[in-house]
């Protein structure tokens, strides 16, 4: 097969689509000129220490290269620095998406995709008063959990959950031990599994 | 989830091969499952070789799930790091299970004396 692409089925294609244009498109506290620098720094090689992030920019690389050592203590500087919680999670979306396809496409033998053009526009900062601190360090709707943890800005949590029902499993098929999609739902297990371990991540 | 699954299905499951992907995972196509996702998310080996023996292991759509998966869990890892999902004490035994009794990440395996490390449920 040497370097052949595979194809990626409608359903994922359509969705990754339509998210790589949203990330330049004005959200929640970013403008799109900020949400694509976002993601040009998720894709930096440049190193970054956990010490004191104190850009958008520096963010993004933390969150890309070295969440594992992410703590209260971090994003608590991130918020001493200016940049409030609810735009640390904004970041934190996009970061996540990005690496998210940038790896399936890697994955299947795709180039990476070029960045998205920034499009002009007022993010809505709409805000949730339904959101509040709990447990974990942002606040959320709800108990904080992975379908949650975005939850402070609306339209990042909602983006996250239609990437992970396209690329896994949708939150509720989750309990269906015996899904196939391809491969075996334990088959799919056992590759998160390795994913978690080589990012530390322990969840 | 993957003990819960090959638990619930009947399907046998060695899960140190998680950490050490030379044994064997006693999963279909466990080997170049492993082997790929290895070669995907570190970078730096023959993604294009291991992409190849997947796809004769488990077909194109096998192949393109992994790839997904994958995918999904780069941003499911970063999103509950830089969030503070809570740990579940529970992880603990897996963690040994896995063989990951030497790592120290912020907390996660030892006790947290209401420090700044990611809390535990």
């Amino acid at each position: 097969m040497g370097d052949q692409v595979l194809d990626a089925p409608t359903k994922i294609g359509d969705v990754i689509d339509a998210q790589w244009r949203g990330l330049g498109e004005p959200g929640t506290w970013l403008d799109g000129a900020q949400r694509v620098a976002v993601v040009r720094a998720a894709r930096s090689e440049s190193s970054v220490s956990a010490a004191a992030p104190d850009s958008i920019e520096d963010v993004a690389r933390l969150v890309a290269h070295r969440a594992a050592t992410i703590t209260a203590q971090t994003v608590d500087a991130i918020e001493a620095s200016g940049i409030d919680r609810t735009t640390y999670v904004e970041i934190v979306g996009i970061v996540s998406r990005v690496t998210a396809i940038d790896t399936f496409e890697r994955g299947i033998g795709r180039r990476p995709r070029a960045l998205p053009d920034a499009v002009d526009g007022t993010p809505t900062r709409a805000m949730l008063p339904e959101a509040r601190r709990r447990a974990g360090w942002v606040a959320t709707v709800g108990a904080i959990g992975p379908p949650t943890a975005l939850s402070s800005v609306g339209r990042e949590a909602a983006d996250q959950e239609a990437l992970h029902d396209v690329l896994y499993l949708s939150y509720g098929g989750m309990s269906d031990l015996d899904a196939d999609r391809g491969l075996h739902r334990t088959q799919m297990e056992l590759v998160a599994a390795r994913v978690s371990l080589l990012n530390d991540c322990l969840f | 989830m993957l003990r819960a699954s090959a638990h619930q299905t009947g399907r046998p499951v060695e899960l140190s091969a998680i950490s050490h992907p030379d044994r064997d995972s006693l999963l279909p196509a466990g080997r170049e499952l492993l082997a790929f996702t290895t070669a995907l998310i570190r970078g730096g080996g023959d993604l294009s070789g291991a992409r190849d023996r997947l796809c004769e292991s488990v077909g194109i759509a096998g192949a393109v799930r992994a790839a997904a998966v994958a995918g999904n869990f780069q941003m499911m890892n970063r999103l509950v790091d830089a969030t503070g999902v809570p740990i579940a004490p529970t992880l603990r035994a897996i963690a040994d299970e896995l063989d990951l009794g030497g790592r120290s990440r912020s907390g996660a395996l030892t006790q947290n004396g209401g420090n700044t490390s990611r809390p535990r449920s």
